[in-house]
């Protein structure tokens, strides 16, 4: 009994050590275009998941994706089922008291979407009574309860998904989301729904996207951000994001 | 444990949520299953034919992909109607609850229809044919022996029906309406804090349980039954 105990043990190290020369990378489960979606026919698409190969290709580590639920990721994360969370996850106090921040890879504002033809702004007074989606636990949400939560309906969802089929279903008046992600669903659905614009910054807002890692991880956050350091300012993070988006999203001052 | 008291007001309200859907479909869903098991034991073939088919989809289909077909289903149908969209109840229709009120009351009804339906069918044949030989019209016979006797022996089942009922609300968070769950889903993705606003979720849908059975258990007590 204590010979298969042991070499029990041993075969549980053996996986354990064989799992540090691979990273388990927790992306969004749910469609989030144009940052990270699953195609029909499996595999990933999009700029976070580019982003996420060329990381790994360079830091010379084996990355495998992990699709998990935004209301999961930090437990995911925190519970050793993935190693590192790149999920258009923004740097804010509240996150960084449970996970390690690597620097930012992206910096976009929120902007709103809504039923077109609203007489819009982003005040107290022109959105009384309206109703607006936020995906729970985003900065984006942080933002609109802070400024309108006392006279507005904010319904908060589990996914972005369902955010977007209830303002086309017009159950909705206004959603507020990254600007990336709502300039993509207002183009597919013009007609349909109206893009507001981008949303004045806010402290509540955070500094930018970057990469989750467990708090004792500092050596693989270091690796991280020399890696993004490089990565944000280089051609390909030029080339990459014009692909997408045409225009460079990279944070700023770095 | 801080996080109870700053957000006490959101898990107060997600509370009365709950209750109020608990209560909300727990009643009307009671009279549509009388009306089911009713349908189901007639000899009338227009009748039972539909309540049986009913039955049989709303049992044979998951609950959640039942919320999924009533809120974006039914939801979006009316939102592309003009005339309910400008109307006094687009208020109502464009939020989450009525839609899993209904989808509760569905699911209520065929479930307990069903064990409403065996109860009827349990009761002593020798019963029935007493009261219709002292002159009771069948419509009389069934409202004063036939159900009521029915109703007194699925009483014990009925109290299970609820309790799973109360467990399905909890689906409601899933359509954005902010029940129990979907208050504590919120805290957690506010304060990170990943297991304890579930642990008091538990215990309060414990509690509820403990309630309702309560409630039931005096009820039993209360009619005299000789078995």
């Amino acid at each position: 009994m204590k010979k298969f105990l042991v070499a029990m043990a041993l075969s549980f190290a053996a996986v354990a050590s064989h799992a540090a020369d691979s990273l388990r990378i927790a992306v969004l489960a749910e469609p989030y275009p144009p940052f990270s979606q699953k195609m029909p026919d499996g595999k990933w698409e999009g700029f976070e998941i580019d982003l996420i190969h060329k990381i790994c290709t360079d830091m010379k580590v084996k990355c495998q994706i992990v699709d998990t639920a935004w209301d999961g990721i930090i437990p995911a994360l925190l519970s050793n089922k993935v190693d590192a969370i790149f999920a258009s996850m923004s740097i804010t106090k509240e996150r960084a008291k449970k996970v390690l921040f690597t620097h930012p890879y992206y910096n976009t504002l929120p902007a709103v979407v809504g039923l077109p033809g609203q007489d819009y702004s982003m005040t107290k007074k022109a959105l009384k009574g309206k109703y607006i989606g936020v995906q729970n636990g985003t900065t984006s949400a942080f933002y609109i309860k802070k400024k309108v939560g006392s006279v507005a309906h904010i319904r908060q969802y589990a996914t972005q998904d369902e955010i977007n089929s209830d303002l086309l279903a017009g159950r909705l008046d206004y959603m507020l989301a990254d600007n990336i992600a709502a300039k993509a669903f207002a183009d597919k659905n013009k007609g349909a729904v109206q893009f507001y614009g981008t949303v004045k910054y806010d402290p509540v807002l955070g500094g930018g996207v970057a990469a989750a890692l467990r708090p004792n991880d500092k050596a693989l956050a270091a690796r991280f951000n020399k890696e993004i350091d490089q990565l944000v300012k280089s051609k390909f993070y030029a080339d990459l994001s014009d692909k997408y988006f045409g225009t460079n999203i990279a944070p700023t001052n770095n | 444990m801080n996080w109870v008291f700053e957000y006490s007001d959101l898990l107060i309200k997600g509370f009365l949520t709950t209750l109020e859907l608990i209560s909300f479909s727990l009643v009307i869903g009671f009279v549509c299953a009388i009306g089911v098991a009713l349908c189901r034991v007639s000899e009338t073939r227009w009748l039972a034919w539909p309540a049986n088919a009913f039955t049989s989809v709303i049992r044979g289909t998951p609950l959640l992909v039942q919320i999924y077909i009533v809120y974006f289903g039914l939801g979006s149908i009316f939102a592309h109607m003009p005339i309910i969209r400008s109307s006094f109840i687009w208020p109502y229709l464009r939020d989450g609850f009525w839609y899993m009120v209904f989808a509760l009351v569905l699911s209520f009804a065929a479930y307990v229809g069903e064990v409403v339906r065996g109860g009827l069918v349990g009761v002593p044949k020798g019963e029935l044919e007493a009261a219709k030989a002292i002159g009771m019209s069948p419509y009389k016979v069934m409202l004063r022996i036939r159900l009521p006797r029915a109703l007194y022996q699925v009483l014990p089942t009925l109290a299970g029906e609820s309790v799973m009922l109360l467990k399905s609300t909890a689906l409601a968070s899933t359509i954005a309406v902010v029940d129990l769950l979907g208050a504590a889903n919120e805290v957690r993705s506010m304060t990170f804090e990943v297991y304890q606003p579930l642990i008091l979720v538990a215990i309060i849908y414990i509690v509820l349980t403990l309630i309702i059975e309560q409630f039931f258990g005096r009820l039993e007590r209360r009619i005299p039954v000789r078995r």
